[in-house]
């Protein structure tokens, strides 16, 4: 029984047990009213059967009134015996209206009865006087007893109908809301807990259901729990914001002045190591043979190397936290000045640059400089091996962002490396190959990506290459 | 004191003796570390130039000409040197040219903002910092003019 109502109920089910006990009065109100009316007209149709029951007597009413004034009493008792043997019947008399005489037939006596009179009339010679009376007694337990029966069986039926019903209702119910209600109660009521730091969980406890509430009085408890509780998330989100904010910047003031150590403190020794080298080559000049000064010559190279990859170190950092002026840049003009500006690297050589027609664009304007100095620069460099080199600069407007390209015609890149291109102090090329810390690219990704733009390259080896970049319009 | 002191031309506040050693020997080369004077940290730099400390006592006749002042020094750094110099009336005419490793843009607008009269990134390569310090001492050791000269 109890697994019964557990499997209809569930473990609480408080919302499915108030339905049921409602279900069941509402229902029992109304169909006692419709028993009730039933029964009425029931009543009314089984007094009409018995009213033409006692109608049907008076077919023997003319042979009575015949044997009262032939005074035939033997026939008159018969006729009665005869009459109290129809049924419902429990009393027959009939009344003598002269001598008040009296004949009487009747069955068990009982107290719900109706009496019908039957005047007895005689015809003689045209004159119709009144001799005497049948009366008929007739019980009304019959009706009653059926009327009982029928109310057994409308209670019992619809009894049983409504408690199904019911039943069937709570049930489904269940399935359909309840359950679903308590699961969404539980769930509410664990997520906040569970997505509070550690200490702020401890401090508010999810404090345990009360168990006197029903399925939405449970959700709506939870939802003010979790109100609390995000009150309480919140306050410590925003706190665990302003610590991060707080470490940002301590960190940020960490990393300059980790710069400038690094600008400063690795700078200094390194000076060092080149001046006197430069003074070993020029005081013992006449001591040092063409080895002794070869060797002295790697040192400096490379205490100049050293420098470089200091000064890129430095120029990546500073690009995180340089703050951007953006205003429209005339594209055009600036790759113009740039390749001019770069025309000492290729003095001897015959590079020649074409310019499309390239769209105004919203950078900054010192960092988009960055940009075409370090692409054309690399153009300028991977080409030197060509007789002839060509570099095109080509710009598209490609919905809200301009793609601009730069393509040479020189050593170019495998594409199985095409990932490591932007990396920093990434390299595809030896020293002897080409110069360069590998640092130009990661700058380049560095300043589009902080434009809110993308860079990709393309190439194939030995056969020129293009590195793409997007930019904002104006 | 000696006289050495009473006619240097040329302050140079180091800490690094090495950076020291290559400036004072590209002056060298150009003739104009004849009048040099070198002090290894801020409060000798001070010390020196308000004659208190080791140098109480000392001849001020004439100001250095040039202060070459690297920022990164112990006991008392190049900036708050820099700002007790330009403060005072007595030094503040004197030129300080900041020579220093840093090539931070916030070292240079302090400077700018203390007054500096020039700053001066020294270049690793040596050569580079030959011919730097080269032009400075040659600008303003015989080009700059100074009143009272």
């Amino acid at each position: 029984m109890n697994s019964l109502t557990r499997l209809l109920f569930g473990e609480k089910n408080q919302i499915g047990r108030r339905l049921i006990v409602l279900i069941i009065a509402f229902s029992t109100v109304i169909t006692l009213f419709i028993s009730v009316v039933q029964l009425a007209f029931e009543y009314r149709g089984l007094r009409k059967a018995l009213d033409r029951e006692l109608d049907g007597i008076a077919i023997y009413v003319p042979t009575i009134a015949g044997s009262v004034w032939d005074f035939d009493e033997k026939q008159i008792q018969r006729a009665i015996d005869a009459l109290i043997l129809l049924p419902d019947l429990v009393e027959v008399r009939v009344i003598a209206a002269d001598t008040a005489r009296a004949w009487v037939s009747r069955k068990v006596a009982t107290p719900n009865v109706i009496t019908r009179r039957y005047a007895l009339l005689y015809e003689n010679r045209g004159r119709v006087s009144e001799i005497g009376a049948l009366e008929v007694v007739s019980s009304l337990d019959g009706i009653y007893q059926q009327l009982l029966n029928s109310a057994v069986s409308i209670v019992l039926s619809n009894g049983v109908k409504t408690l199904l019903v019911a039943l069937f209702m709570v049930v489904l119910i269940r399935r359909l809301i309840t359950t679903r209600l308590e699961n969404l109660a539980n769930k509410v009521h664990a997520l906040v807990p569970g997505m509070l730091p550690l200490r702020q969980a401890v401090e508010t406890h999810p404090q345990p259901m009360p168990d006197t509430l029903d399925e939405l009085d449970a959700v709506e408890w939870t939802l003010d729990q979790t109100a609390a509780d995000l009150k309480v998330a919140v306050a410590a989100l925003n706190q665990l914001n302003q610590d991060l904010e707080s470490r940002i910047v301590e960190r940020t003031k960490e990393l300059e002045s980790f710069s400038y150590s690094v600008s400063h403190d690795l700078r200094t020794p390194l000076r060092a190591i080149d001046g006197f080298s430069k003074m070993l080559m020029e005081d013992y000049k006449d001591k040092l043979d063409d080895e002794g000064k070869r060797l002295l010559c790697v040192v400096r190279g490379n205490t100049e190397r050293m420098g470089q990859l200091i000064d890129d170190i430095l120029q990546f950092s500073r690009l995180g936290r340089q703050q951007l002026a953006l205003a429209p840049v005339d594209m055009e003009r600036l790759v113009r000045t740039v390749f001019a500006e770069l025309q000492p690297w290729y003095a001897n050589r015959d590079v020649r640059l074409s310019i499309g027609a390239l769209p105004p664009t919203l950078a900054d304007a010192s960092l988009l400089r960055q940009v075409l100095i370090n692409l054309l620069s690399n153009a300028i460099k991977f080409t030197l091996p060509r007789e002839v080199a060509t570099i095109e600069v080509t710009g598209t407007e490609d919905g809200p962002h301009n793609v601009f390209c730069v393509r040479d015609n020189g050593v170019g890149f495998d594409m199985q490396y095409v990932d490591k291109l932007f990396g920093v102090f990434e390299r595809l090329h030896s020293s002897d190959e080409f110069e360069g810390t590998g640092i130009g690219l990661a700058i380049v990704r560095q300043i589009v990506v902080r434009h809110g733009g993308k860079v990709w390259a393309e190439g194939k080896l030995d056969n020129g290459a293009a590195f793409c970049f997007t930019l904002p319009h104006p | 004191m000696s006289d050495a002191t009473d006619k240097v031309e040329v302050l140079l506040v180091e800490d690094t003796p090495e950076d020291a050693e290559l400036t004072m020997r590209t002056l060298r080369k150009h003739g104009l570390a004849n009048n040099l004077m070198w002090v290894k940290d801020g409060a000798e730099a001070l010390d020196f130039l308000f004659g208190t400390g080791v140098y109480a006592g000392r001849r001020m006749a004439s100001p250095p000409r040039v202060i070459l002042l690297d920022l990164h020094l112990p006991k008392l750094n190049g900036l708050d040197v820099l700002r007790r110099l330009k403060a005072d009336p007595l030094t503040r005419q004197i030129p300080v040219v900041v020579l220093t490793s840093s090539t931070e843009e916030s070292d240079m607008r302090v400077c700018y903002e203390l007054g500096v009269n020039s700053f001066v990134s020294k270049p690793v390569e040596f050569d580079a910092f030959m011919k730097v310090v080269g032009k400075l001492g040659f600008y303003w050791l015989l080009v700059n003019k100074q009143p009272g000269l």
